[in-house]
C-alpha cells in the first residue's frame, strides 16, 4: 500500500500573535467566566452530596403503618436479583393477615450491583433502594446486610434523604454497626482486615 | 377404528378413548384441572373445552369418547369422511378458555407470593397462556380460614377451584373416603367428613401433588425456598421394598421436597408418607458416621481409611479361611452386595456370607388400586436374595455361637437395628468385628473396625423391589468429606488385602452383576431405562 504523506507548512505568525497575549487573555475570559458560578464540587466529608429521588444505595427492609415488617418472603426478589446476592429463609407469620414472614434476609452488597431489579419485582413494596452511598465496613461480613440491618436503615431513612439532616449523615454508616463498636481488634481480627 | 381429525391431526384411534388423551399424545396442549389420568372425570372444571362439528355446544375433552359415527352422521370436511372432528384453539375455545379462567379467579385471594404452590401452579400458568389478564369482579371475595385436614395436610379453602380430584383420589385410589364437599354453592368447600377421621391414610400428602393449586399443601412443604431454586434429580425411594419412583428436590446439597415419579409397574403417581417425609430423619435426626473408626483401649476412635484397612488387615490375619464370616445388607444395592461377595471370596478366601432381613413392620395396600407398602423397610431385600443367594444370616450367627466363625464384617444400613439376645451372645464371641454402618448402632458397640456406611439418597446402582423390578438408583445428594462410596470401599479393601476385583468404576459392576446374578442373567444395563425392568420372566 502506498503511502501518502502530507507535508504541513508551520504558519507564519505576526507580530501581535507572536507575544501570545490575546490567547492568554482569552483563556482567562474562560477562567473568570466560572468564578462565580455554582460549584459541583462538595469537600466530602464534611459536606456531603445530596443524591436525587430515585438514586439506587444501599437498601432498606419497608414497615408498614403498624410498625411490622412488609416483607412476606416471597422470594421475588431474590429470583429477579442478577447479582444472586439476596438470601431469603421463611417462617409462619405471627400476625392474622399474612402467612409469612422472613427469618433471615441477608444482602450481600459487596455482589449487589445496585440495579433496582429487587425493588422492581418486589409485591408488597417492602424492599427500596434508599440514598445512602457511602456505607462502610471493615471485614467483609460486615457488608452481609441483615433483616435487622435492613430494618434499622428504613428507620433511618423513612422522614426524607438522609443526607439533609446533615449532623446524622456526618457519622459515616457502618453497614455491620450492630458489631461495628464494640468488636474487639483482635489479632485474629487484625489478620481480617489486612487479608485484602 | 374411529378416523378422526384434532386440530391438523388425522388419526385413527381405539375407539371409546378420551380426546384429551389423544391430543395428549398427539402433542396438542389442552389445559385441564379436574381430570387427572388415574382417577375418573366428573368433567367439573370446564376448562378442557373443545369444539367438536356438529355438536350444539363445548364439549370437555376429558370426557368426550371417540367412537365409530353411523354412516349418515360422519363429518365431512375438505372431501373426507371423519368419525368425528374437534378444534381445541378455535376463537370460541379461546373465548370458552378465558371466561372460565375468570370465573376460577373470581373469588381467588392473590396469595402467590406466599402461597408454597407458585411456580407450579396451574392457575398461574393458564392465567398467563390463557386467561384475560384482568377481572370484571369487584364484589368482595369469599375467605375462609385454612385448615389442617391431618397431620401431613394443609387446606386453604380460598385457593381450591373445587376440582374434587382430592376427593376422588381418596375414593378411588386408597379407598379411605374421607374428604367431601360441604356446603352449596359459594359456600362449597372440601372438608373431612369428621374430626374423629383425619386426612392420615398412608399415602394422604398424594392429595398435595394432584391439587392443580395451591389449597392443599404438605405440611412438610410449608414456607420452604421456591420450587423453581431446587436441582431435581430421579432416583426411587429406599423407604421399603416397593421402591416408588421419585423425584428429589435438593438445594445445596439438603434434600427439601421428595415427590412421586410416574411408573405404572411400579407406583403409578404415587408414594406413601412416610417414604416422602423419610428424608427427614436422615438430615436431621441421625448422627451419621462420617468417618472410619477402629477400636483402642475400648474406645471407638477416627482414623484414615489407609489405617482402618490396615487395622481390618491386620486383624484377619490371624484367622483361617472357615472362620470368617461376611452378613450383606438388605439397604445395599445389587452391585454393593456383589462386590461385597466377591471381597469375601476373592481377598478372604471365604463363601460363608449371608443377608439380613433388616426392619419389617405391617405391610399396607390401597383397597381402590394394586398401589401396596412393603412390609420390608429395607430397599433391596429382594435383591440381596437374588445377589447372595438365599442364605439368611440365622446360620451364621449360629456357627459364631459355636466358635466355629471367629471373624465377621457385617455391612448395616439399618436405622432400627435391634439385636436378639441370642446375637448379642453372638457377638460377644466373635474374636474380630468388622461393621460397616451409618449410624452408631447396637452392632458396632461390638465392633474392632467401623466403616461409614451410605444411605439410599447416596448410593449409585441397582434395587430389586417386591415385584422383583430391577430399577437405577442415583445419587440426590453429595457424600460428606471423608465419606467413600460403598462400592469403591469394597474395591479397595480388596487390593489392600491383595485380591484385587479389578474395577475402577461403577459401570462395569453393573455388567458383570447382572451377567454372573442367574435370576438377572438375561438383563443388559441398557435395558434397564428410567422405569426399571421386570426381572422374573
Ligand atoms: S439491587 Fe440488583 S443486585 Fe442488588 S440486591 Fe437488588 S436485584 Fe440484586
Ligand atoms: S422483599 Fe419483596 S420481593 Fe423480596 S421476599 Fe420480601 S416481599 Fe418478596
Ligand atoms: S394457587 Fe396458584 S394462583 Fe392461587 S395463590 Fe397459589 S400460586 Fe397463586
Ligand atoms: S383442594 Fe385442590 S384438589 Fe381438592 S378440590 Fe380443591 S383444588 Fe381440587
Ligand atoms: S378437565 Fe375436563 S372438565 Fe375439568
Amino acid at each position: 500500500m502506498a503511502t501518502s504523506v502530507k507535508v504541513l507548512k508551520r504558519p507564519k505568525l505576526n507580530l501581535l500573535e507572536q507575544t501570545y497575549l490575546p490567547q492568554v487573555m482569552a483563556g482567562l475570559v474562560t477562567t473568570f467566566k466560572h468564578v462565580p458560578q455554582v460549584k459541583d464540587t462538595v469537600s466530602y466529608p464534611e459536606e456531603k452530596w445530596i443524591p436525587r429521588d430515585g438514586y439506587r444505595g444501599l437498601h432498606r427492609l419497608n414497615k408498614d403503618e403498624d410498625g411490622r415488617i412488609k416483607c412476606v418472603a416471597c422470594e421475588m426478589c431474590s429470583s429477579a436479583c442478577p447479582a444472586h446476592c439476596i438470601t431469603i429463609e421463611a417462617e409462619v407469620s405471627p400476625w392474622e393477615d399474612r402467612e409469612k414472614i422472613p427469618k433471615r434476609y441477608d444482602i450481600d452488597l459487596l455482589r449487589c450491583i445496585f440495579c433496582g431489579m429487587c425493588e422492581e419485582a418486589c409485591p408488597e413494596d417492602a424492599i427500596e433502594l434508599t440514598e445512602i452511598y457511602d456505607f462502610c465496613g471493615y471485614i467483609r461480613e460486615d457488608f452481609i446486610a441483615d433483616k435487622d440491618t435492613l430494618l434499622h436503615i428504613y428507620d433511618l431513612t423513612a422522614d426524607g434523604n438522609y443526607y439533609r439532616d446533615l449532623e446524622r449523615s456526618q457519622k459515616l454508616f457502618f453497614t455491620g454497626h450492630k458489631g461495628a463498636e464494640d468488636r474487639e481488634v483482635s489479632p485474629e481480627y487484625t489478620r481480617n482486615l489486612l487479608k485484602w | 377404528m374411529p378416523f378422526i381429525k384434532i386440530d391438523d391431526h388425522e388419526i385413527e384411534v381405539d375407539a371409546g378413548r378420551r380426546v384429551l388423551d389423544i391430543a395428549t399424545e398427539l402433542g396438542i396442549k389442552i389445559p385441564h384441572y379436574c381430570y387427572h389420568q388415574a382417577l375418573s372425570s366428573p368433567a367439573n372444571c370446564r376448562m378442557c373445552l373443545v369444539e367438536q362439528v356438529g355438536a350444539p355446544k363445548l364439549m370437555p375433552s376429558c370426557a368426550t369418547r371417540v367412537f365409530p359415527a353411523p354412516p349418515n352422521r360422519k363429518t365431512t370436511i375438505d372431501g373426507k369422511e371423519y368419525d368425528a372432528v374437534f378444534y381445541t384453539a378455535s376463537p370460541v375455545v379461546k373465548e370458552a378458555q378465558e371466561s372460565i379462567m375468570e370465573f376460577l379467579l373470581i373469588n381467588h385471594p392473590l396469595d402467590c407470593p406466599w402461597c408454597d404452590q407458585a411456580g407450579e401452579c396451574r392457575l398461574q400458568d393458564y392465567s398467563y397462556e390463557y386467561g384475560k389478564g384482568h377481572s370484571r369482579y369487584k364484589e368482595e371475595k369469599r375467605t375462609f380460614p385454612k385448615k389442617k385436614l391431618g397431620p401431613n395436610v394443609l387446606l386453604y379453602t380460598n385457593r381450591c377451584i373445587m376440582c374434587t380430584r382430592c376427593i376422588r383420589f381418596c375414593e378411588e385410589i386408597t379407598g379411605t373416603d374421607e374428604l367431601m364437599v360441604s356446603e352449596r354453592g359459594g359456600k362449597a368447600q372440601i372438608d373431612i367428613y369428621s374430626e374423629d377421621k383425619p386426612l392420615d391414610n398412608p399415602l394422604a400428602t398424594c392429595v398435595t401433588d394432584i391439587c392443580p393449586v395451591g389449597a392443599l399443601v404438605s405440611q412438610d412443604f410449608l414456607y420452604k425456598p421456591r420450587v423453581w431454586n431446587y436441582t431435581r434429580k430421579e432416583s426411587v425411594c429406599g423407604m421399603c421394598a416397593s421402591n416408588c419412583n421419585i423425584s428429589v428436590d435438593t438445594k445445596q446439597n439438603l434434600i427439601y421436597r421428595i415427590k412421586p415419579r410416574e411408573n405404572q409397574q411400579v407406583n403409578s403417581f404415587w408414594m406413601c408418607d412416610n417414604g416422602r417425609l423419610g428424608y427427614n430423619r436422615w438430615q436431621n435426626d441421625v448422627d451419621r458416621l462420617e468417618t472410619p473408626m477402629v477400636r483402642r483401649n475400648g474406645h471407638l476412635e477416627p482414623v484414615s481409611w489407609e489405617e482402618a484397612y490396615d487395622a481390618i488387615k491386620n486383624g484377619l490375619k490371624s484367622f483361617r479361611n472357615t472362620e470368617i464370616a461376611g452378613i450383606a445388607s438388605p439397604y445395599s444395592t445389587n452391585e454393593e452386595n456383589y462386590l461385597f461377595q466377591k471381597l469375601m471370596a476373592n481377598a478372604f478366601k471365604s463363601d460363608q456370607i449371608s443377608y439380613a432381613t433388616g426392619a419389617t413392620w405391617e405391610a399396607w395396600e390401597a383397597k381402590k388400586s394394586p398401589f401396596k407398602i412393603s412390609e420390608f423397610k429395607s430397599p433391596n431385600y429382594f435383591g440381596a436374595k437374588d445377589v447372595i443367594g438365599n442364605r439368611h444370616k440365622g446360620e451364621i450367627i449360629e456357627k459364631i455361637s459355636k466358635i466355629q466363625v471367629k471373624a465377621l464384617y457385617w455391612v448395616g444400613g439399618n436405622l432400627d437395628q435391634r439385636l436378639t439376645d441370642g446375637e448379642r451372645d453372638a457377638l460377644q464371641k466373635l474374636q474380630f468385628l468388622v461393621v460397616q454402618d451409618v449410624w452408631l448402632s447396637p452392632i458396632t458397640e461390638y465392633a474392632n473396625v467401623v466403616l461409614p456406611a451410605t444411605n439410599y439418597y447416596e448410593k449409585e446402582g441397582t434395587f430389586t423391589n417386591a415385584s422383583h423390578i430391577l430399577q437405577w438408583v442415583h445419587p440426590v445428594v453429595n457424600l460428606m468429606d471423608d465419606m467413600k462410596p460403598e462400592w469403591l470401599i469394597f474395591i479397595e479393601l480388596a487390593k489392600r488385602l491383595g485380591g484385587s476385583l479389578g474395577y475402577t468404576d461403577i459401570k462395569n459392576v453393573t455388567r458383570d452383576m447382572l451377567a454372573n446374578t442367574p435370576a438377572y442373567k438375561h438383563i443388559k444395563p441398557a435395558d434397564i431405562g428410567s422405569q426399571g425392568i421386570q426381572t422374573r420372566r
